[in-house]
């Protein structure tokens, strides 16, 4: 019997993990550790929040790490079954005041598809006058 | 909303601070030249919420795909910890 047994990963969740350890092996070990209290229950992730309508996305969640000492640079992301997770994406986030410029672009450049979801980012940043 | 003039606001700026200081929801001040809306100024728990809900968005774009494009092959975290040469017992 494996030592852990409700955390399991995605190819694409390897392949970001893999691609992480190019640049730093020591945020992989951050992220097998926050991996490892999450299957031990010691942390429970972050239910994502919905944003449409269409996309369910009710079963996914996120849990924060980065290198000891530092800021929270990146999110493990999960999906839920019931009982198990799944890791479906290890990200970095960039600088959080870097987001609202990136948002803006994906709308300009209609990245941001889903009607629901354009409709209310288009509304939150058009009282800021920046919207197109 | 009200919007307020630039030097309103650069006027009021301590008193602005002090309000939001003293509540995570108060209201944020929009301002700009000739009270045409060009910048805000909000506390800095509603900016952090905000942040928040942008990251969530970014993700959900992420695990979208993610999900669309699954084979459904998954690796246990022994395996994958075997990958990276660390030992689980460290975990």
């Amino acid at each position: 019997m494996t030592a852990f047994a409700r955390v399991r990963f995605t190819a694409a969740a390897l392949d970001d993990l893999r691609r992480i350890a190019e640049r730093d092996r020591a945020l992989v070990v951050a992220a097998l550790k926050l991996a490892a209290r999450v299957d031990r229950g010691e942390t429970q992730p972050t239910p994502l929040r919905q944003f449409s309508k269409t996309g369910n996305l009710s079963d996914c969640a996120k849990a924060v790490f980065g290198l000891p000492g530092s800021e929270d640079s990146h999110r493990m992301v999960f999906q839920h079954d019931g009982r198990d997770w799944r890791v479906l994406a290890v990200i970095v986030v960039e600088e959080r005041t870097d987001d609202i410029p990136y948002l803006l672009a994906g709308l300009r450049l209609g990245r941001i598809t889903d009607p629901v979801a354009r409709g209310k980012v288009q509304r939150r940043l058009k009282g800021r006058g920046r919207d197109r | 909303m009200a919007v307020e003039t630039v030097a309103a606001t650069r006027a009021a700026l301590t008193e602005i601070v002090a309000r939001f200081r003293a509540a995570d929801d108060a209201q944020p001040v929009v301002f700009g030249r000739r009270r045409v809306p060009e910048a805000a100024l909000l506390p800095y728990a509603q900016y952090r919420a905000l942040m928040d809900l942008v990251e969530d968005l970014r993700i959900s774009q992420v695990v979208e795909a993610r999900v669309a494009a699954e084979q459904g092959g998954t690796y246990s975290l022994e395996d994958v910890a075997a990958e990276f040469g660390v030992d689980p017992a460290d975990l």
